[in-house]
């Protein structure tokens, strides 16, 4: 009986807990199908008619009508039957009181919880009180502090309950509460420039959320034309890159640490020489691109390569038709460049700083003295001539004779490692009507050479301060600008690097006789020794001081809610100062000790170079909002004036030196030249942005350019351009059938712009004149010749780009799987040409430029990432894009072809660039008895001088005749090219309080030239590059080469010779033009974060120690390692470029 | 409500500001319209100095595969050349072929300024004196002769267009009125030597240096006449030598009958015997009292402003005022001089030249007197590779490397550096090898051997690079910058001015047409025709020799006055021009091999000697020969594929 009693007490207790968490449940779906209702109204009113129903059909019929929910038990209700009940707009109460008046049965009401049950009974008890638990919780007030990632509070961040217009904003601690806070709500914390949050309430009251600042997401909000856009909404091809994805990689350029990490932006660094950014940057193929610093088209790409990346905020790249509201110089696509503003909250002080040293990637090395003479001697007998060394010179080198010494050219005049340093302090932080920004920073770039002439220094400041003047009334004011001071050797960098890499290391750079006394050397009869000394050579400064500065009011129409106007005034200005001083100085043979030659002259040259840009502005912005259906009008008239000044003067001086300033020159040697330009461009533009419910979108604009360039009838041109996008992911049966799909947007657009080219004042006919057509009718009397004009072209124009693009975003599972992916085409209609067929050679008038050849570029950019989280500790984050562009001539201006062969061999209508033509290789010969069958090198030596290992080339056309015309096009070119395909990997992690970023970026289709004779080629000058040493040659050193009988190593290179005429060893194959494919760990950084508590012990907010290195290592043909496959060969693809830099530095980041 | 007023015109003054359609005029800062250019004498001035700039002159800067006016980088290219390495005089240490000039000269964007010009003057005739008028019109008729010259000259038959036809050109339409065709050889030469007319009838007789003593005055409008007809007269007699055919003779326009030939002689010698007659020029210094004055003189003649010359082109150190220098004394010094550039030494004048000088002997026969290389008299021995002579063969042994030149004829000395001749202050020894006392060959080779004598001699005469100015570098192509041939050049070159080692360091005169010329000229004229005066013809040829030092006379026969040209004008960009017009290029080069002399040092004697070697130049001879072939007289015509003009024969 216990025991049953026992049981049935279990199997009450049992059931009652089920019933309790059944009901909770219950509530809680209640809760949520009530959706946000935070309180049910008890007034609420019905219509209910009952006829001979009993109780549990009304309860069933209120239920069905109202949200009420009743708790009863059914066996006991069915003692409440034959009820009829006519209610018309009753509350339930009245209802309820009718039916059970008098019935021993009552009924209590929580919100819109009913219990029925007999009079006195328990029943229902604990439903009542999980009810009134839940409703209670739902009421809750809820606080707590919003701080930066830095944990530093953040004011003015809007908090609102999700889905309703409930909220406020943190106060100047970065505090806020808010009451009647429904626990199935869900808090949205957003702030500019932040990445937005959700947090579900549940049951806490304290909630502290620490926002971090803006990376790319769904959420974001991105720069693009005159204004921003929240990326679900951009329907155009935009990418954006931020602040701390810029810095992961550090080098002095700017561009070099965005390489890689943005699809469809291709760079190649071509030097790493100090204080030069010269690098090719182009988005998708375009060439370059224009650049918008801070809403104002500023100065070109070597100006925003010398930006301080701390001061950079985020760099937006437009690609396709969202660039074209740039109009008239926006046909290459557009780099956004949004600095660093102030914001409210306390003062925050910043430093980050590296010091590290840098070495070059690459480096040809030359053989010593000793073995270049056997080299020598070996290229000789390899072309039937007598030795060039005899051997009792062989001998004294061997020996290291005095006078017979090796002097090893790149060790004394080149450092292995250097120094580099980056600085930089700012301040940011703001009061509720003033935010402002500050920084200084400083860089410093040293050069390889020994003598330390090669120097770049430079300091850059910003200042911005955002005042709300009134409520409705915003100033911006900006001031930025840039100090740099670059010291080189007189002479380019290539006329010092020449002669260490070529010169004789049987000499040294001073005579035997005499240390003071410089030699002169062969080939080149120069002294790199001297050269890159300041005290023999001279030298060349450039000192820049560039400035721009903003002034922008903006003010928010109190009477029509959504209309903006802004008014924007922007003063740039350039001061561009360089210096040349040129020594002479005697230079004299190694040997005797005689006086050779004098080598250079005495003389200073000063030039003094003025720009500058006035840029005025106003704008319109009116949103509004219908029924979800946004809008968003923009209106702009600008007009830019710029003007440049040229000075340059330049004197000898004789025998005295004095100071390098022109006045102590001798005045009868003065000589000078200058010139001034202006320039006009305007424009107005309109833009719509539309979108439905975020969903449909679509971008149309209109602009109306108009440039200075062309004849008044030409000046002005029109360029639209339309973006539509459809995110499918906001589709229901989308976000209902595949939830995991967080974003799918598709996005067509299709825009055209132009590019402002061509001689300015084509259209007027005028005489002009230069030194170059100059006559003297008189002894030293130069009269400058008037040069007669050509044919003017009334017509001239811009070039008209078109630009296509479709697209897809995709985000699934949460960031798991991201990515995009877009086609994209551009033709150019309108570029510049001569014409040439329509007169005759006899005409005598130059042409004109006109607007006549046309090209086509087109391509693939894919993007995709990937985040995730190992454990708690561990969250990264991988990134890889790449992009494939080719450019295709459509029409090109040229004389007739002589014949189809003339056309296939040297048109390049219809045809895509970046293919050069080369004899096909076919392995090597091995051995002298297959030059018996070999087709001929022909002239009258036939194959009499070819050796085994001489390559085998492809008769192409049969004639058994190796000549020029059985080249094809069978290879990527090489030279000033920006490689077609691009490719980047970007892992970005962190563990607990450290962090790793790692940059993979390559590129691939191009070939890099170092067959060039005359440097690289053997046996032109009195050095020989190791490489060369893996070679054909005899097996034995006396060997007889020519004959069939000697045995051969095989090597890499043919066998060395003087000269390789008559032989193929010369010509074009991959041996000497390789694919220059390559991938390299660009930047890996190892930061760690001093734990929070032990940063503010020692006074700061937050501290972090990284370590970071730049250009790393290569995976790359081996024979490319020596030199870099990025570096560019440059003039006359000589390859005697600086060398690119591999870094490793050590730095901090300081907050206090 | 007033402060919104406030805003709104605030907001429509920003919008305003762009808001007027004048906003993008601007006047092109670096034009001159013409008004602006003919409202003043200057202007003027400046159009003729443009003109001057563009005439052809074969000077310093004329780069006979690329162009005249070549300079710096884009001018040389790698190629450092002369017209004068293009025949039998000299060659290039690092090689230069035999073949037609291949710039492609096609002046008629300059015809078309000097038509300009015309047009120009005509709007400003008002304006300025008639006298000055009619000198400015006769200036451009002498440019405009100069520049169809030099088209007939590599053309033959041109289009001839003297106006301009700017206004005739209609955009869009098929332009078939500007197609002008060739006109034939005859008719081109003539409308030549009509320009010449009307350039003389008002150029001035002399220059005052108020105008400018560079610009031409009546003798040079002559003195082009004498040599453009003497060229026409040529071609007319010679053509038979080299006939073609095709298209283009069968239109007359290359070739001219040989009955034509008699008036182009006789305009070639009226327009010379007015200069001797009526200029008042004279030959500079023509009675030297020895032959080394004579040399002396003959150097200067070419450094120093005399009354010999009838035109000449100014230059200014093209270091000081860009693109107004030459290069010549960077180029062409010997390596021991180099004044500091990387490509020096170039200038190699020829042993077939060498030998044509005669010495003084003076027994009037006027014969060219070899180098004497052999005991044995065999001059006619000539090795095509050093490297390979028997040594035992009866060479002549001299104590000095100069000794066997000594003898030498004036202009020699003038013209050519020797070897072991003092230059600059410095001995220039061109040494091609030693001999060692054991017999062993040291040849075109660097090494050194000791002497019996216990000294150490070098196989290039010297020790370091700086120390001799011969053979090395051989094969190296670019970097040739030693004498291949034994001989280096002088005429031009200056001896008493250092220039820094830059290109267009150098500012030397270039004479264009000098009465030597015109001498010679009219004793070819009359020779070839039997129309002129004989016995003035012959006086000019030895007033000429006089001039050099010698004191017989010689005949007047055709191989003489040749033989002078030769002499007289080497190295001045004649030889390939009267090469052409005579049609003896493919006679004279024919798989041929041009001549160096090798000095070799013997040590095999207690006291070393010299031996000079005849050899083939090593370029010449590593190409098998060099050949012209008879369809070289003519250039193609540029650009046919845009003017449809006849192409000239084998194109």
């Amino acid at each position: 009986m216990e025991n049953l009693k026992n049981q049935a007490g279990f199997n009450r207790l049992l059931k009652k807990l089920l019933l309790k968490m059944k009901l909770t449940l219950t509530i809680f779906l209640f809760c949520l199908a009530g959706a946000a209702a935070s309180t049910y109204s008890q007034n609420t009113r019905l219509d209910i008619k009952l006829e001979n129903g009993n109780m549990v059909e009304l309860i069933k019929q209120i239920e069905a009508k109202s949200e009420f929910m009743f708790y009863y038990q059914k066996d006991e209700l069915s003692e409440l039957d034959d009820l009829t009940v006519e209610a018309n707009n009753a509350t339930v109460m009245e209802i309820l009181d009718q039916v059970t008046k008098g019935t021993g049965f009552d009924y209590t009401v929580i919100e819109r919880y009913i219990v029925v049950r007999k009079v006195g009974d328990d029943f229902g008890n604990d439903f009542l009180a999980t009810a009134r638990e839940n409703i209670a919780a739902q009421q809750r007030a809820v606080s707590g502090r919003v701080t930066d990632s830095g944990n530093q509070p953040l004011p003015g961040v809007t908090v609102v309950i999700k889905g309703t217009t409930q909220g406020t904003v943190t106060n100047a601690d970065g505090d806020y509460t808010l009451t009647n806070v429904p626990d199935d709500a869900t808090l949205v914390f957003s702030f500019v420039g932040m990445r937005t949050q959700e947090v579900v309430v549940g049951n806490q009251t304290n909630i502290n959320v620490s926002m971090e600042e803006e990376t790319i997401g769904i959420e974001e909000v991105v720069a693009i034309g005159y204004g921003v856009q929240r990326k679900e909404t951009l329907s155009g091809s935009v990418s954006a890159i931020q602040s701390e994805e810029i810095i992961s990689t550090k080098s002095e350029n700017l561009i070099n640490n965005i390489q890689g990490k943005v699809p469809g932006l291709q760079i190649r660094q071509r030097t790493g020489e100090p204080g030069v950014f010269d690098n090719l940057v182009s988005i998708r193929g375009y060439g370059n691109p224009l650049i918008v610093i801070d809403g104002v088209t500023r100065d070109g790409v070597s100006e925003f390569a010398q930006l301080n990346p701390d001061d950079v905020e985020s760099i937006s790249i437009l690609k396709d038709a969202s660039a074209a509201i740039y109009g008239m110089n926006a046909a290459n696509g557009v780099i956004i460049v949004t600095t660093k503003k102030g914001k409210r909250g306390e003062m925050s002080v910043s430093y980050s700083g590296l010091y590290g040293i840098k070495g070059a990637t690459g480096l040809e090395q030359t053989v010593d003295a000793y073995t270049y003479r056997l080299m020598r001697n070996e290229m000789d007998k390899n072309i039937r001539n007598a030795p060039y060394y005899s051997e009792e010179i062989l001998e004294k080198y061997r020996l290291g004779e005095p006078g017979y010494t090796d002097t090893d050219w790149i060790d004394l005049c080149l450092y292995d490692w250097v120094s580099q340093q980056q600085h930089t302090v700012s301040v940011r932080g703001g009061s509720e009507k003033v935010r402002y920004f500050s920084s200084l920073g400083y860089t410093e770039d040293n050069g390889l050479l020994k003598s330390d002439i090669q120097k770049y220094r430079r300091y850059n400041f910003r200042s911005t301060t955002t005042a709300d003047l009134s409520d409705n009334l915003e100033l911006n004011v900006s001031v930025s600008g840039r100090f740099s001071e670059q010291q080189q050797p007189r002479n380019d960098f290539l006329w010092v690097f020449k002669p260490i890499m070529v010169n004789d290391r049987g000499q040294n750079y001073h005579t035997i006789a005499n240390e003071e006394h410089m030699t002169a050397l062969p080939p080149e009869n120069t002294n790199p020794y001297a050269m890159m000394h300041e005290e023999w050579d001279g030298y060349r400064r450039n000192n820049v001081f560039q400035y721009q500065s903003t002034l922008e009011i903006i003010y928010k129409t109190p009477f029509i809610e959504g209309l903006k106007a802004t008014g924007l005034a922007a003063y740039d200005g350039n001061i561009d100062n360089s210096a040349r001083l040129q020594k002479a100085y005697g230079l004299y043979d190694y040997y005797t000790d005689q006086r050779q030659t004098t080598y250079g002259s005495d003389r200073y040259q000063s030039t003094m170079f003025l720009y500058n840009r006035l840029h005025l502005r106003g704008q319109l912005d009116y949103n509004l909002s219908v029924n979800e259906h946004n809008f968003n009008f923009l209106a702009v008239t600008e007009l830019t004036r710029t003007r440049s000044d040229r000075l340059q003067g330049e004197r000898y001086y004789s025998d005295l030196y004095t100071h390098d300033i022109i006045d102590q020159g001798s005045s009868t040697t003065a000589t000078n030249s200058g010139y001034r330009r202006f320039g006009i461009l305007a424009a107005y533009l309109a833009r719509v942005n539309y979108d439905y419910k975020s969903k449909y979108l679509l971008e149309a604009v209109a602009r109306y350019d108009g440039s200075y360039r062309y004849a008044p009838a030409q000046r002005w041109a029109f360029f639209p351009s339309i973006s539509l996008g459809w995110r499918i992911s906001e589709e229901s049966f989308i976000s209902e059938n595949l939830p995991f799909i967080d974003n799918l947007k598709l996005r067509v657009s299709y825009g055209e712009s132009g590019r402002d080219v061509g001689n300015a004042f084509e259209y007027i006919a005028g005489y002009s004149g230069s030194s170059a057509s100059a006559y003297a009718f008189n002894p030293g009397e130069l009269t400058v010749g008037m040069t007669a004009p050509g044919v003017v072209n009334e017509n001239l124009t811009w070039i008209t780009s078109e630009t296509s693009n479709i697209g897809i975003d995709f985000d699934f599972w949460n960031g798991k799987f991201g990515g995009a992916i877009d086609v994209f085409q551009r033709k150019n209609t309108g570029l510049l040409a001569t014409r040439i067929q329509s007169v005759p050679n006899t005409f005598g008038a130059s042409f004109p430029q006109e607007n006549i050849d046309s090209d086509l570029n087109h391509g693939i950019e894919i993007m995709f990432s990937h985040r995730g989280k190992i454990g708690s500790d561990i969250s990264y984050k991988v990134s890889a894009n790449t992009t494939y562009s080719r450019l295709k001539r459509l029409h090109v201006e040229r004389a007739e072809f002589n014949s189809s062969w003339d056309r296939w061999r040297n048109g390049n209508e219809n045809r895509y660039t970046g293919r050069m033509l080369n004899h096909e290789y076919d392995g090597r010969y091995t051995s002298l008895e297959q030059y018996e069958t070999a087709p001929l090198m022909g002239g009258t030596q036939g194959n009499s001088r070819m050796l085994p290992g001489s390559f085998a080339i492809i008769d192409m056309d049969g004639n058994g005749i190796i000549n020029n015309d059985d080249r094809t096009y069978n290879h990527w070119s090489f030279g000033n090219i920006n490689p077609p395909l691009q490719y980047g990997l970007t892992l970005a992690g962190t563990y607990k309080t450290f962090d790793l970023n790692v940059l993979l970026q390559g590129a691939a289709l191009y070939t890099i030239n170092f067959r060039n004779n005359d440097i690289w080629g053997y046996g032109r000058y009195p050095s020989l590059h190791e490489r060369f040493l893996d070679r054909w040659h005899t097996k034995n050193p006396e060997g007889d080469p020519y004959d069939p009988t000697t045995e051969w190593i095989e090597g890499y290179y043919p066998a060395l010779r003087t000269n390789t005429s008559n032989t193929t060893d010369g010509m074009r194959v991959d041996v000497w033009t390789p694919p220059a494919t390559y991938l390299r760990l660009k930047s890996v950084e190892v930061g760690y974060n001093l734990p929070q508590g032990f940063a503010r012990k020692i006074g700061m907010k937050n501290a972090r120690l990284f370590l970071n290195g730049f250009n790393l290592y290569t995976f790359t043909r081996k024979e490319l390692k020596q030199i870099d496959p990025e570096k560019q060969e440059y003039d006359w693809d000589a390859n005697l470029t600086y060398p690119l830099m591999k870094s490793f530095n050590l730095g901090l980041n300081l907050n206090f | 409500m007033n402060r919104k007023f406030l805003y709104i015109i605030g907001l429509s003054l920003v919008l305003s500001i762009t808001n007027c359609t004048d906003m993008l005029e601007l006047e092109p800062l670096d034009k001159v319209s013409s008004e602006q250019l003919l409202s003043s004498q200057g202007g003027i001035k400046t159009l003729l100095a443009r003109i001057y700039n563009r005439m052809p002159v074969e000077d310093f800067n004329y780069v006979p595969n690329s162009g005249f006016n070549r300079r710096g980088w884009s001018g040389i290219g790698g190629s450092i050349l002369m017209t004068s390495f293009y025949t039998d005089e000299s060659y290039r240490s690092d090689g230069t072929g035999i073949g037609p000039v291949t710039n492609h000269y096609w002046p008629y964007d300059d015809i078309r300024e000097v038509n300009l010009f015309f047009e120009s003057l005509e709007q400003v005739k008002e304006t300025m004196r008639e006298s000055q008028y009619l000198q400015l019109k006769s200036e451009a008729h002498f440019i405009r002769a100069y520049m169809y010259f030099a088209l007939a000259k590599r053309y033959g038959g041109v289009p001839i267009i003297d106006r301009v036809l700017d206004s005739e050109y209609v955009p869009g339409s098929d332009n078939s009125n500007l197609y002008i065709p060739r006109s034939t050889e005859k008719a081109t030469w003539e409308f030549i030597l009509n320009e010449c007319d009307l350039a003389i009838e008002n150029l001035p007789e002399t220059l005052s240096s108020e105008d400018g003593i560079y610009r031409a005055s009546k003798w040079a409008a002559y003195g082009l006449k004498s040599r453009a007809a003497l060229f026409a007269a040529s071609v007319a007699k010679y053509w038979e030598n080299a006939p073609l055919t095709g298209e283009a003779v069968n239109q007359n326009l290359v070739g001219m009958n040989s009955s034509d030939a008699s008036f182009f002689y006789q305009a070639c010698l009226d327009a010379s015997a007015t200069i001797i007659n009526n200029s008042g020029k004279s030959l500079y210094m023509p009675n030297p009292a020895t032959p080394q004055d004579a040399a002396n003189n003959f150097y200067n003649l070419f450094l120093t402003d005399n009354n010999e010359i009838l035109f000449k082109k100014h230059f200014l150190d093209g270091t000081v005022v860009a693109n107004q220098g030459h290069s010549f004394d960077v180029f062409y010094n010997p390596a021991q001089t180099n004044p500091g550039f990387h490509k020096f030494g170039r200038f190699n004048p020829t042993l077939d030249i060498v030998d044509i000088f005669e010495n003084y002997t003076d027994n009037g026969l006027g014969e060219s007197a070899k180098i004497i290389t052999r005991e044995d008299g065999n001059e006619d021995y000539t090795i095509a590779n050093p490297t390979e002579i028997d040594i035992n063969l009866p060479f002549k042994k001299y104590d000095n490397l100069i000794d066997p030149f000594l003898d030498k004829d004036a202009r020699m000395w003038a013209s050519i550096i020797v070897p072991g001749s003092d230059w600059k202050g410095v001995r220039i020894i061109i040494q091609g090898g030693l001999i060692k006392s054991t017999g062993e060959k040291l040849i075109y080779t660097d090494g050194s051997a000791t002497g019996l004598d216990g000294n150490t001699y070098y196989s290039y005469g010297g020790e370091g690079i700086t120390s001799y100015s011969g053979f090395r570098g051989l094969g190296q192509g670019d970097d040739a910058n030693y004498t291949s041939s034994g001989f280096s050049i002088k005429k031009y070159l200056r001896e008493g001015v250092s220039v820094i080692g830059q290109m267009e360091s150098s500012d030397t005169d270039w004479i264009d047409i000098r009465l030597a010329e015109i001498y010679l000229n009219y004793a070819e004229a009359t020779v070839e025709s039997g129309q002129g005066d004989l016995t003035l013809a012959a006086k000019l040829i030895n007033d000429l020799r006089r001039r050099a030092g010698h004191q017989d006379n010689i005949p007047l026969t055709l191989e003489n006055v040749l033989k002078e040209r030769r002499i007289e004008l080497a190295f001045e960009g004649k030889r390939y021009w009267d090469l052409v017009r005579r049609r003896d290029f493919h006679q004279l080069f024919a798989q041929t091999r041009r001549k160096a002399l090798i000095p070799i040092l013997d040590l095999r004697d207690e006291n070393p000697k010299y031996i000079f070697v005849r050899a083939n130049n090593y370029n010449d001879e590593n190409a098998g020969g060099r050949t012209f072939q008879p369809y070289m007289y003519y250039l193609p015509i540029p650009g046919r594929n845009t003017n449809d003009l006849v192409e000239n024969p084998q194109y």
